[in-house]
């Protein structure tokens, strides 16, 4: 079985870069973890409340708030890995096109502006988990204040710009070309 | 200028290989700020809202369950058993995987969940007849949205409310495409075996059925337990994904001790990378939704089309190609939340059934799930089989011809649904 | 205020519902919005959900992305547990009578108010439909409701009198109820027949209960940010329009309920009638449960005094 959270870099590396590739491969592995167990949880409570309706005619009011919580966490937590390893779901052919030089102006750029966009998102999200916070909203059925499962939402797009940047530093951020080398011939 | 928005800027921005994820929340932020539709903090509301939704737990439980499924064994007893069954025809692995996205469309609504399952199940052994990595993530991908048409369907329940019309109707409805679908899949692959030259396997013989069945009883207890329970009325066939992930860690690890709790927990880490991949898609494509259903694009539309007085045939073709469009970028609930409320009163002013065109809604919706270039299917499936999403696009074309031509005798044979409708009256 | 071209101010409203009273304030609301602003206000509305689920459109109005909502008040618990006394069983001599009791200006006062720290302002408070159940099985006492799966929402006072009868309370969402009564995963749900007709319940639990032991409201509430940013006049027209749109959909709503049962037994249901008798032993097991939760939280008994006197002020 392979280990689930390898590095992304397999070498030790000095200096700004080696310190970028510690820090991401630090942030991925420590919101995989953490995603892995949120999932082992939606697991856990469903098969309970399954259980627990059908043989115990006992239901958890809170049971689908925290499946749906703990999916969310999920999905914004692990997104930091997968921008880390660069698998964000994309189209590249266009790009592949250009020359060398080109690509790397485009992607240095592309991965700028992206941050900023994810930055003024994070920031207009971070209001409402703000304003949620001081009015002390609390969840239908939990019961828990909402800024908390909310704000899953800012944090997880503010991991993902910081792991675009350190890619950058990090890593040749160009679209391998092995990525594609087993088109057709061998699908 | 807001062409440019909703137009030219996703072509540019995509073709410069920008994640989709952000293309679309680049388009929303231009699209609010240009029609001054709200402040941009509604776009954490609509992202949060577009998760915080209980029927979407399937997809990231069906993608657990399948890869536990594949590493514990699971998966290769009741493949094992598929192939002691199936034989003496060519292609009848091929048509085994149809067979079980069929099954497994039966007990859930969700489509990404089903190229998950079927595709953990089915892939490796269709690879490994000959069928090609490339077609055989092609026939997942497309056969995976026979899920919204065969009930359940959270499609078609969604449908039913925002159209006031009887989901058992529509239930009913979708039987029949669901099987013409089915059938020209099947004939499709069987003759795509023979331009292969896929071996036949050996005719099935009993002794071998008998033999691979006892050694998949507990992989053959898992589809009943799933099938069992939610037509038992013990789970809801959301639940259903959740106890399909439970059933296959407890066997794996305690009766075919093919994997430990170890392996157990890594497969769900890295599962969470896979679930992030596809969930971010649905999250942005929520907001990019609201900014669609605020902009008040759909209502000039449909005065536009009001205004024409067309025929029947043409105001079903323009639907037709309008929702495919919106079906390729949309997921199936908000294109149906946005458009139902304002295409039905038409249809049902030209007299059309609204039934009838429930159904088409529910094809177009499930096409433009693997209709090149946004269906979320085949990002799916890049992200689950790691097959390049051009070769995608060439590999659904034929069966996207299929669907196109059912498509076509749905719309405009009514009776195909009428009909079977009629009876459980 | 956001302001358009001419200036004009938009205005979006949502709900989750469709073709119901619900919808059919907000219509009203904006025609009569239109007509006193002479149009220096225009009202969107989104029916369906089409702005996103409803805690999702609360919230949105709280932060004045959209202007306002209507919704059941059982959905604004998080906000201020005191909008569930609204869930309480209640005993009403008909639809007449809750209408008045939903209206009453004491009442009113106290309900708009309760969510304004929070940036949410009241406009109108109406019926959706009496409390009742349906089921997949003929039931007509609450003995037989012992051990029964029910579907309510997730807040207590809901909850609590599904366990009075003593069944197990299961808060299910909108999308899966039909399916789990075809399979039986659920017995019976709790709600009004607007609703239940409106999600097509009939094709899993056809049986309609009329034990009325309640009311299903709906509270139409809008942004307190967006309303206090709005010239005096403005806000003026807003708040009548409000008034006028409760008052004009009361008859719609009293229709609407015999519609639907109308349309459910059209559509293969069955309307089950209680006697006088057999309605006031649930009664009789439902009443009690209101007093029962709020003795636990003096915020929420002061409330329930309110409504509960609303309700005697008013028969
Ligand atoms: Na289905
Ligand atoms: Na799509």
């Amino acid at each position: 079985m392979q280990h689930s959270s390898e590095s992304v870099s397999p070498t030790a590396e000095r200096g700004i870069r080696g310190i970028a590739i510690a820090v991401g491969d630090g942030i991925s592995l420590f919101c995989t973890q953490l995603s892995g167990l949120a999932l082992i949880a939606i697991v856990l409570i469903c098969t309970f409340n399954v259980i627990g309706r059908y043989v115990f005619l006992h239901a958890f009011s809170w049971a689908e708030e925290a499946m749906v919580y703990c999916m969310i966490f999920v999905i914004f937590f692990a997104s930091a890995a997968v921008t880390w390893r660069g698998q964000h779901l994309n189209l590249d052919m266009a790009l592949r096109k250009f020359p060398k030089g080109m690509q790397r102006l485009i992607v240095y750029v592309g991965t700028l502006a992206s941050v900023g966009l994810l930055v003024l998102l994070a920031a207009t999200s971070w209001n409402v988990v703000a304003k949620l916070y001081r009015f002390g909203q609390l969840s239908e059925a939990l019961g828990i204040p909402m800024w908390i499962p909310q704000s899953f939402v800012p944090i997880g797009l503010l991991l993902v710009a910081l792991m675009m940047l350190l890619r950058l530093v990090a890593h040749d951020p160009l679209p391998k070309a092995h990525d594609f080398a087993a088109e057709d011939q061998e699908l | 200028m807001t062409l440019a928005i909703f137009a030219v800027m996703p072509i540019v921005l995509i073709c410069l290989g920008i994640p989709i994820f952000l293309v679309l929340f680049a388009v929303s932020v231009a699209g609010i700020l240009q029609l001054d539709l709200a402040s941009l903090k509604v776009i954490q509301s609509a992202m949060f809202g577009g998760l915080d939704s209980f029927p979407l737990l399937a997809i990231p439980l069906f993608i657990l369950a399948g890869d536990v499924m594949a590493q514990g064994g699971i998966a290769r007893r009741l493949i094992a058993l598929i192939l002691s069954m199936v034989g003496g025809i060519r292609g009848s692995m091929g048509v085994a995987a149809i067979g079980s996205a069929a099954a497994f469309g039966a007990m859930s609504g969700s489509s990404v969940a089903c190229v998950a399952a079927i595709g953990n199940l089915t892939i490796p052994t269709l690879v490994e007849q000959g069928y090609g990595k490339k077609f055989s993530t092609s026939l997942i991908a497309a056969t995976g949205v026979i899920d919204i048409i065969i009930p359940p369907s959270i499609a078609m329940i969604l449908y039913a409310i925002t159209a006031q019309v009887s989901v058992t109707k529509l239930f009913v409805a979708g039987v029949v495409p669901g099987i013409i679908i089915a059938i020209l899949l099947a004939l499709f692959v069987m003759f795509k075996a023979r331009m292969l030259n896929i071996q036949i396997t050996a005719r099935p013989k009993p002794r071998e059925i008998v033999k691979a069945a006892r050694a998949a009883i507990w992989a053959i207890l898992a589809p009943v337990i799933i099938i069992g329970g939610i037509y038992g009325g013990i789970f809801t066939p959301t639940e259903a994904a959740g106890i399909a992930c439970a059933y296959s860690m407890l066997i794996s690890v305690h009766v075919y001790k093919e994997l430990s709790w170890r392996d157990v927990w890594n497969i769900s880490v890295r599962s969470t990378i896979l679930v992030a991949q596809i969930m971010l898609l649905v999250a942005a494509s929520t907001v990019f939704g609201w900014v669609i259903t605020t902009s008040g694009m759909p209502q000039l539309f449909v005065s536009f089309v009001d205004s024409l007085h067309l025929d029947n045939w043409q105001i079903l073709l323009i639907f037709n190609i309008v929702l495919l469009f919106v079906g390729t970028v949309l997921e199936p609930p908000p294109a149906i939340l946005i458009l139902t409320p304002l295409l039905v009163p038409i249809v049902v002013d030209a007299g059309i059934d609204p039934i009838h065109f429930g159904l088409i809604v529910t094809i177009n919706l499930a096409i433009g799930m693997f209709l090149p270039p946004f269906g979320i299917n085949l990002f799916a499936a890049n992200a689950l089989f790691k097959v390049p999403l051009p070769a995608l696009y060439r590999g659904v074309m034929p069966f996207l011809v299929i669907y196109l031509i059912v498509l076509a005798l749905i719309t405009y044979i009514p009776e195909l649904t009428t009909v079977p409708v009629g009876w459980v009256n | 205020a956001r302001v358009f071209g001419q200036n004009q101010i938009i205005m979006k409203l949502g709900t989750s519902t469709l073709q119901d009273s619900q919808h059919q304030w907000m219509i009203d609301f904006a025609k009569i919005v239109d007509t006193k602003s002479e149009s220096r206000i225009k009202v969107e509305i989104y029916p369906a959900s089409q702005l996103g689920a409803t805690p999702r459109m609360i919230e949105q109005t709280q932060m004045a992305t959209i202007q306002g909502v209507v919704t059941p008040p059982e959905f604004l618990g998080g906000i201020n547990e005191a909008y569930g006394i609204l869930s309480a069983p209640g005993e009403f001599s008909d639809l007449e009578h809750t209408a008045r009791t939903l209206s009453d200006p004491e009442l009113n006062d106290f309900v708009f108010s309760l969510g304004e720290s929070k940036g949410l302002k009241g406009l109108g408070l109406f019926i959706s439909g009496p409390t009742a159940f349906c089921t997949r099985t003929l039931w007509k006492t609450p003995e037989e409701f012992s051990g029964a799966k029910v579907r309510v929402l997730a807040a207590k006072l809901q909850q609590e009198q599904i366990r009075a009868l003593g069944g197990t309370p299961i808060p299910m969402p909108p999308s899966e109820i039909l399916p789990a009564l075809q399979q039986g995963t659920l017995d019976a749900v709790m709600s009004c027949i607007p609703v239940m007709e409106g999600l097509g319940f009939m094709d899993g639990a056809k049986y309609f209960l009329e034990t009325n032991h309640g009311s299903i409201s709906s509270f139409a509430a809008i942004s307190m940010e967006w309303f206090e940013d709005l010239p005096s006049d403005l806000q003026e027209i807003i708040v009548t329009a409000g008034q006028e749109a409760t008052q004009t959909v009361k008859q719609f709503s009293i229709d609407d309920v015999s519609d639907a049962k109308a349309q459910w037994t059209k559509k293969g249901g069955e309307i089950v009638p209680l006697s006088a008798d057999e309605r006031r032993k649930f009664l009789d097991t439902l009443l009690p449960v209101g007093p029962k939760i709020v003795a636990e939280n003096s915020g929420m008994q002061s409330a329930y005094d309110i409504y509960k006197a609303a309700i005697e002020r008013t028969r």
